[in-house]
């Protein structure tokens, strides 16, 4: 009698597993089935929460994003370190820093944006790279912050994010070359005039220096999204 | 960096602050006399809180490039005014920097948490100040590897793309993967305001008279 009443307890607690068990997946078809429903009636036009989250400017940054972008900082700013060769000619040559470091300050960057479309991306770029600077020249972080800014507040108003290879391209080869312009009015401000009187003594070789600042952002840009391509293709540069 | 640090740094904010007021005043009154007082006291003021392997650090660095920095200016002014300018110019950048070689990033970081900063900024701040050496450790591999295939001359720009620079950005992507994965496993989240700081860094008397000594050598900089 006991081994029968105890088969039927365990038949039982199986049928009831079983029961539970069905329920709970038929809840998760209800829910999924609503929330389908839902975000049929959210989003109109057929389009998925996923594609309205890509589509949204601002995405929140996730814990992958902000270490790829420390990183790209990192190198970027490891590769600039060549300017510190330079720094004896800053008085002599207009805009001899950022030609030194043209092509670092583009490559790495449109990589870093290539991999994390997301605004915000360049200035917090920016941000990283500026700390350490900080200690050598507080006019190179400022410069680095508001030109970031700018950059993002005109990739919003012209192209709503870094969803296109256009806007990665506008912002980065925009980024180094708007530094001369920043770095001129910051020593006319602290009346650094021998940095200044370099751009006023010869302005023909100003603007043939800011040419080569130019030409190297954009050649800089174009490789970057030229690897960028090629990682993707080749599985390594995920979203 | 690490054998620059100092045993009892100052407040690392202050320090930063204080990087920051060096190079300001420095180069503002770079053509007065009152500048080369101003920055041998701030010098020696590093000295005494503690500093002394970062001031002797930048001692020769400071010698070499303002000899060549104020030999390039002379050459090309011919004035001994503007030379003066350029030789403290390259001391306050010099004697800014100080502060900087002897922080320790986690010193800030810790310092930053405390005062409860976004904590996206506080972990890319860490990542960036502490990847350097594992950046050259990498760059230096990748240039083995390139002698071991006979890859050729790194200044050939094909060769430096090819064998370089995409090498270089696969590690970084893949580095970078492994670290967000480490940051993600041990609970980090970048929305979470309730965290603690295990070691907080606290501002103490001697932060206060040091940053007092700095404020008061700067104005009479200035006002001198």
């Amino acid at each position: 009698m006991k081994e029968n009443e105890k088969d039927n307890v365990v038949v039982n607690e199986k049928e009831d597993k079983t029961n539970t068990g069905t329920q709970i997946l038929k809840d998760i078809k209800d829910a999924e089935q609503t929330d389908d429903r839902a975000e049929e009636n959210f989003f109109p036009e057929g389009r998925t929460v996923e594609k309205c989250k890509e589509g949204a400017i601002f995405q929140p940054f996730r814990i992958k994003d902000i270490v790829f972008l420390a990183v790209m900082a990192a190198i970027t700013l490891l590769t600039s370190s060549v300017m510190m060769l330079v720094v004896p000619l800053l008085t002599t040559v207009f805009g001899i820093a950022q030609l030194v470091t043209g092509l670092q300050l583009s490559v790495f960057p449109a990589i870093a944006l290539s991999k994390v479309r997301k605004t915000g991306s360049l200035f917090l770029t920016a941000l990283f790279t500026g700390v350490i600077q900080l200690f050598m020249s507080p006019a190179m972080f400022v410069s680095n912050l508001v030109i970031g800014f700018i950059l993002e507040l005109l990739v919003i108003a012209i192209f709503r994010g870094y969803k296109s290879d256009k806007a990665v391209f506008f912002a980065v080869a925009l980024y180094n070359p708007l530094s001369l312009p920043f770095n001129y009015v910051y020593n006319k401000i602290i009346n650094e005039a021998a940095m200044t009187a370099v751009a006023e003594n010869a302005p023909w070789a100003a603007v043939g220096m800011a040419a080569a600042v130019c030409t190297l952002a954009v050649v800089g840009t174009l490789v970057g999204l030229k690897i960028a391509k090629e990682l993707k293709k080749a599985g390594v540069l995920k979203k | 960096m690490g054998t620059l640090k100092v045993k009892e740094p100052v407040y690392p904010l202050l320090s930063v602050l204080s990087s920051v007021t060096v190079l300001v005043f420095g180069l503002v009154t770079a053509k007065s006399v009152a500048a080369s007082v101003y920055l041998g006291g701030v010098w020696l003021l590093f000295l005494v809180f503690g500093y002394w392997k970062s001031c002797l650090a930048v001692l020769p660095f400071a010698i070499v490039a303002g000899g060549i920095f104020c030999g390039i200016t002379y050459a090309l002014s011919k004035d001994a005014t503007t030379t003066y300018a350029a030789a403290n110019r390259i001391v306050a950048v010099c004697v800014a920097v100080i502060p900087g070689l002897a922080l320790e990033p986690i010193a800030l970081i810790r310092n930053l948490s405390g005062l409860r900063a976004p904590r996206i900024v506080t972990l890319g701040m860490m990542i960036a100040l502490g990847f350097f050496p594992l950046l050259r450790s990498e760059t230096v591999r990748i240039r083995e590897a390139m002698i071991t295939r006979g890859a050729g001359n790194v200044f050939n720009p094909r060769i430096f793309h090819r064998a370089f620079l995409v090498p270089l950005v696969v590690r970084l992507v893949n580095i970078s993967d492994t670290l967000a994965l480490s940051v993600g496993t041990r609970g980090f989240d970048p929305k979470d305001k309730n965290y603690t700081v295990y070691r907080e860094v606290k501002f103490r008397l001697r932060d206060a008279i040091f940053a007092l000594l700095l404020v008061a050598g700067s104005v009479a900089a200035v006002v001198v």
